[in-house]
């Protein structure tokens, strides 16, 4: 057990340092790069370019940069913006919470109906409440969000003025307003992912329930409850957990569009502003925090194999 | 129930003369299971009947496709959708299950009749160790006292070295007849005066399925259990049989003890089968196939269903016979047999047009 951690650790810690490098170069790559956003597009002279460029170290050959880059990043200091004047990292300190808040918030609403959803259906399989939790939750996820989004900010504000709190409020600030600034994100993204979960779950149930080793358990007289929610279930296990391990990666740098209608300060609205002033620091200290994640994401699930399928101990 | 498997070793004593032993394990009448909506989609058990005495082996035989597995979980009731079971009677222990509520027909399942089936790689859960597969049969009918114990001894019953170690072990840990092993141990843990076992082999190794069959045989024996014995194969059946019952495309043609089975069958395609049969004085290439194929079950039916592929086919058997006794004990369900008329020259000439 000790030596999968480590082998799955110093894998993770090879393809972020992959990563991170990619990141870097493309970020440093892309034409049009830092100084012609800060200098200017006109009226700048090459001497001022020139002098920009080295305050800004670009000067320097991008291997040489790229080290003492990732000097700073793995003490946490992924230098300051341009653009802001702020450090990243405490910019990024104060969007990972929110993003992480939403994410969380999302996984555990979409995991405790999906679960339940998607078993359901699959015990009914192509029965009347199979079709209606898939017509209900299907319908759901086929909608694009930004339109559930401002469907729920009209009926919301319309309806609900008192419930719903529209612009972000932090915990510390007032706990209260802070949930009811959260509830109308988590309603706008938690359904789709439901969808996801429920449908997932009911192919993975289905498949196990189609299995010979549910007929020996039925044969044996188990009590069907028992059969469908524990025997099978525990089978169908391991696909599922991974798949709510990828979600969450996704869910991470994949509520941009959530955070844009409910400007919530998280990643993926930092991320989105940081592409439109090519704030190309920033980008790439996001989207190395989006990795980050991704790659812890899939160390858990790797380690949680194990403990959920006997054949991979 | 428990009480009744209790006494059985001393009504097995008084030699079949008790009142128990007249009444059959299991009485199967007109069974008729459909795979699709009523009218439609095909029949793959057809009016099957037949019934299993205490203490016997019955031999169910048949090609695959010929409703054997069908027929096997029609009794369990456990069909899946969309088969299901559309007409006849399954009086296991005196009592019609058909008409019974899930949870009655639940209780009865493992305790009245075990199941083992075909491949054991697949029939035992992944993720489960088999101590607490097994015990979940127990639990399942409410005995949870000193189930350690009962887990333990009926894997010694099934020859597993060291069961208390065994329990704890995962299937993937085993081998196949390691595992077959402990299905049969699962199919009898709750002493059933039946277990019916479905190609109990078939998946095994050659020098494997000799030590199952003979375990099976032995433990049935001991437990004073019935048998029901379903396979493709005729060596299993002359092994392990007292009777024979022949499916042929979802219909028992041809039923009788097992030598008379093999000394006089009374129905081409029980001659066919057993004619099929590797046999090491026969050279190899010679060895004689059964021609054509089953009919298609999913269209209508007339006459007999093995007309196609019969040598002995002529125009009575544009109508479909009934399964009638020829003689004692022995059924068959073909025109000519019921004639009395005898197969051999014909049967001769089919076989040579087939060797080669």
């Amino acid at each position: 057990m000790a030596r999968l951690i480590l082998k799955r650790l110093m894998g993770a810690v090879f393809v972020l340092l992959a990563v991170s490098a990619l990141v870097f170069a493309m970020g440093s790559l892309i034409p049009g790069d830092l100084t012609s956003v800060i200098v200017g597009q006109e009226g700048a002279t090459d001497e001022q370019f020139a002098e920009v460029r080295r305050r800004l170290g670009l000067d320097r050959p991008l291997p040489v940069r790229y080290v003492s880059w990732l000097g700073n990043a793995l003490t946490g200091d992924f230098g300051t913006s341009p653009i802001t004047g702020r450090a990243i990292a405490s910019d990024l300190a104060q969007q990972i919470p929110v993003s992480l808040e939403l994410a969380t918030l999302t996984l555990v609403f979409s995991t405790i109906l999906g679960l339940p959803a998607g078993i359901l259906a699959a015990v009914h399989a192509n029965r009347r409440l199979d079709f209606i939790v898939r017509g209900i939750l299907l319908f759901t996820f086929s909608v694009p969000i930004f339109v559930i989004g401002i469907l729920l900010l009209l009926v919301g504000s319309r309806y609900f003025p008192g419930m719903f709190q529209v612009s972000y409020v932090p915990w510390s600030e007032d706990p209260m307003l802070h949930i009811r600034s959260m509830i109308m994100p988590l309603l706008t993204i938690a359904f789709p992912i439901t969808a996801m979960t429920m449908q997932m779950v009911r192919g993975a149930m289905l498949e196990v329930l189609h299995e010979p080793f549910i007929t020996t358990a039925r044969a044996g007289g188990v009590r069907e409850r028992r059969v469908e929610y524990l025997h099978a279930l525990r089978s169908a296990l391991p696909p599922i957990v991974t798949f709510i391990g990828f979600q969450f990666g996704i869910l991470l740098g994949g509520l941009i569009v959530v955070e844009q209608i409910f400007s919530l300060p998280g990643l993926g609205r930092g991320m989105l502003d940081a592409i439109n002033t090519r704030d190309y620091p920033m980008v790439t200290a996001t989207a190395l925090v989006f990795a980050f994640a991704f790659v812890a994401i899939n160390v858990i699930v790797d380690l949680l194999y194990p403990l959920l399928d006997p054949r991979q101990r | 129930m428990r009480r009744a498997a209790a006494i059985r070793p001393e009504t097995l004593a008084c030699d079949g003369t008790d009142q128990l032993s007249d009444i059959p394990v299991l009485r199967v009448e007109d069974l008729v299971t459909r795979f699709g909506p009523p009218g439609k989609g095909l029949i793959a058990v057809d009016h099957v009947s037949f019934s299993v005495r205490r203490g016997e082996t019955l031999g169910l035989v048949g090609e695959s496709g010929s409703g054997k597995s069908a027929t096997a979980m029609s009794l369990l009731r456990l069909v899946g959708r969309p088969g299901h079971i559309e007409g006849g009677r399954v009086v296991l222990n005196g009592v019609d299950i058909l008409p019974l509520s899930q949870d009655d027909i639940r209780k009865r399942r493992g305790t009245e009749y075990g199941m083992v089936f075909q491949n054991p790689m697949t029939a035992l859960n992944p993720v489960f160790s088999i101590g607490w597969q097994m015990g979940e049969a127990l639990k399942a009918h409410g005995r949870s006292h000193g189930r350690e114990k009962i887990i333990e001894n009926a894997l010694r019953d099934v020859g597993m070295p060291d069961p208390h170690r065994q329990a704890r072990s995962f299937p993937h840990q085993m081998s196949g007849g390691m595992r077959q092993r402990v299905v049969i141990a699962m199919g009898l843990i709750n002493e059933p005066q039946l277990l019916i076992a479905d190609e109990p082999t078939t998946a095994l190794d050659v020098t494997i399925q000799a030590q199952v069959l003979e375990l099976m045989k032995n433990l049935t024996r001991d437990k004073g259990a019935a048998l029901l014995l379903i396979t493709h194969n005729m060596g299993v059946i002359a092994r392990m049989c007292d009777r024979v019952a022949v499916m042929y495309a979802g219909e028992i043609v041809e039923e009788a003890p097992v030598d008379e089975i093999f000394e006089n069958a009374r129905h081409p395609y029980t001659r066919g089968l057993l004619r099929s049969v590797p046999d090491g004085a026969r050279p190899r290439e010679k060895m004689p196939t059964l021609p054509g194929e089953p009919p298609d079950m999913s269209q209508p039916q007339t006459g007999c269903r093995f007309r196609p592929r019969c040598a002995f086919a002529d125009e009575r058997c544009a109508t479909h016979p009934d399964l009638l006794e020829i003689g004692n004990g022995h059924k068959s369900r073909c025109w000519p047999a019921q004639a009395g008329e005898a197969f051999d020259t014909a049967g001769n000439r089919s076989e040579t047009a087939n060797a080669v």
